[in-house]
């Protein structure tokens, strides 16, 4: 499949990226990896007008340490971040996500920023930052603004960062506690069916992936283990509340079970929980 | 655009669409079809070349994106006067392939694996040709194939 | 599939009815349409819908099959055609209004019956877009038309007015274009589901 015609510039800055943006609005599009938006172009799903290749700002591909945080550039690939060891070492939830994420013809390619400021919540890393109580950095021609993960995720497709602006960062705090991320998928390179990520850091944090138009934190469970449920308790209660979608894959039904299955798996390796 | 890429070691310019995927570029304006496109929605991997080294689904980069790159396709692979590569080597003797169709993706996916894991375990070829599918063999002998052309010691 | 929406305003029920089937005052409201012709008793017009890098733009038409004044029931039937080919879907939408102590209570059923690739895809999407831009649609109701009786009568609408998606020249009675709207909307969006089943994880 050919995507429509479009324009291409390649952005030699984060400013010359967001001033083709400011210029044509939501007409124009970033480029990084392209593995979400080119195969959504390929089915002419998405057919902007312009595309902004940022894929060349070696300046934004990077994993800090900065003391109680780590800093990931929105560029830096999956490859990158599952081999950092800044990341192995203080927030390994999050290199081990990235190792997930498709296989490793994606992962050469695709990147953090990419995945996080398309916004699909059948995606790995959004929920992995979900969990992880991150900050979305985004620049704009209004400056420079940080968003909690917890309000980064306004739908399906859509995020908090507006027509004119970029991500440029990804700034999560360190785990050292459990953690785990379970996903079941038929092939590597299928969306999770239903995902889990869970962060023992004080009282587990729990994040779904493909339970729901976004990204979304298990309230019900973490809240049954705040009041002292067992974890097979709190998981059972994983899929209520939640509408998550019936497709090819797997029926709604399915989804809250498999979310129930997967959420105790989680907790039982995050909290090194018995049962 | 104008878009400068080296490929199998030579040299091209041409002025192309920006909306021009990187196998068409190669099928179709270099001639070089060995490479396949299979499901052309990212999944199959018969598209897999090298960009720089690292493996990547053909299908789903930009031409564009691949100015001032260097990129290595399943024609590259074979040494001068026709000499298999080990890998290929591997693929024949071990029967790593039935019709074909998925082979050229699979020696370029196993390339760029044996590059970052010299010394796998049988669990991680598996795991590392994971964005390639095969409809025929059930990938037993391919994985065979990847791990005798690991233990060749021909590898560079 | 059926979508439900339901939405609150705090006018009574006639003035609620009187309001909604003044086509000429709520169209501005309707997030990404554009009523194109009235030809008879069918309104044709387009829709644009955006969610996320996804666009989509349907082509359609709409009759009602039904409006009862007495009991505040309208049905409409509307059918639209993807612009680029890729789909095209039928829905048939009721609208009741009941008066509730707070106003009136509109309550939408959508029974939406979708044909080629999109037949593949879930609801739960289509739900969600489809309550946003109902929301959308009552937000901007409440903020202009319904803020009170000298609140929009005269002039062109004021600088704070939201949702600015359209231009419309607007005869009579697209007065239940906001489920039409996100009826289409919602169907833009099986084509989107449609990619996920088809392609993988990138």
């Amino acid at each position: 499949m050919i995507p429509a015609k479009f324009g291409y510039r390649r952005a030699g800055s984060v400013e010359e990226a967001l001033s083709n943006l400011s210029e044509h609005g939501d007409e124009a599009k970033l480029l990084a990896g392209g593995h979400s938006l080119v195969p959504l172009m390929k089915l002419r799903l998405a057919t902007p007008s312009l595309l902004v290749d940022v894929g060349r700002l070696a300046e934004l591909s990077y994993v800090r340490d900065t003391g109680d945080h780590v800093e990931v550039g929105a560029l830096t690939c999956h490859r990158d971040l599952a081999a950092s060891a800044v990341a192995r070492t203080h927030v390994p939830v999050l290199a081990h996500v990235a190792g997930q994420v498709g296989d490793p013809q994606v992962r050469h390619r695709g990147t953090i920023g990419g995945s996080i400021a398309h916004g699909d919540p059948a995606s790995d890393l959004p929920a992995a930052v979900l969990a992880l109580g991150g900050t979305l950095v985004v620049r704009g021609p209004q400056g420079r603004r940080e968003i909690p993960a917890t309000e980064f995720f306004r739908g399906f497709l859509e995020t908090a960062i507006a027509p004119d602006e970029m991500l440029t960062e990804v700034r999560v705090p360190k785990v050292p506690g459990g953690w785990s991320f379970q996903k079941l998928s038929r092939r590597a390179q299928d969306w999770a069916i239903v995902g889990v990520v869970a962060v023992a850091d004080g009282s587990p944090r729990v994040s779904l992936v493909h339970m729901g138009s976004t990204p979304l934190r298990a309230t019900t469970v973490e809240e049954a283990l705040a009041d002292g449920a067992t974890v097979a308790e709190a998981a059972s209660r994983a899929g209520e509340g939640l509408d998550p979608p019936s497709d090819i894959n797997a029926s709604a039904e399915f989804r809250r079970h498999l979310a129930t299955v997967l959420v105790h798996r989680a907790l039982v390796e995050a909290t090194g929980a018995g049962v | 655009m104008k878009v400068r890429v080296t490929v199998n070691g030579a040299p091209y310019e041409h002025d192309l669409e920006p909306r021009l995927l990187l196998v068409h570029y190669l099928r179709d304006v270099l001639g070089l079809t060995g490479t396949n496109v299979g499901c052309d929605t990212s999944s199959c991997g018969a598209c897999t070349i090298l960009l720089n080294g690292d493996s990547v689904k053909s299908c789903t980069v930009l031409a564009v994106q691949a100015d001032g790159a260097e990129v290595k396709t399943i024609e590259g692979m074979a040494g001068s006067g026709g000499m298999l590569h080990p890998i290929q080597e591997a693929f024949s003797e071990h029967h790593g392939l039935q019709c074909g169709f998925c082979t050229p993706g699979m020696v370029m996916a196993a390339a760029s694996f044996l590059e970052e894991h010299p010394d796998p375990t049988e669990a991680e070829v598996r795991e590392g040709l994971e964005g390639n599918l095969c409809r025929c063999t059930g990938y037993h002998n391919i994985v065979k194939a990847v791990l005798a052309a690991a233990r060749s010691g021909e590898l560079g | 599939m059926e979508l439900t929406n339901q939405f609150v305003v705090d006018v009574p029920v006639e003035q609620a009815w009187c309001v909604l089937t003044d086509v000429e005052r709520i169209a501005p409201c309707m997030p990404g349409a554009e009523l194109q012709e009235v030809d008879g008793k069918e309104y044709r017009g387009v829709v644009k819908v955006k969610v996320g890098p996804i666009t989509a733009q349907y082509k359609g038409k709409a009759t009602f099959l039904e409006q009862d004044a007495a009991t505040h029931r309208a049905v409409l039937r509307a059918e639209g055609r993807e612009t680029r080919g890729q789909g095209n879907a039928t829905a048939i939408i009721t609208a009741i209004l009941e008066p509730i102590r707070e106003g009136t209570r509109v309550s939408v059923v959508t029974d939406l019956t979708v044909t080629g690739r999109a037949t593949q895809f879930g609801r739960g999407v289509m739900a969600d877009v489809s309550n946003k831009l109902v929301g959308q649609f009552v937000d901007c109701l409440e903020l202009t038309v319904l803020a009170g009786p000298t609140a929009d009568e005269d002039g062109p609408r004021t600088a704070e007015e939201p949702v600015d998606l359209l231009e419309v020249a607007v005869p009579s009675l697209l007065k239940r274009a906001a489920p039409l709207v996100a009826a289409l909307a919602a169907i833009a969006i099986t084509a989107m589901w449609l990619a996920r089943r088809k392609s993988r994880q990138h």
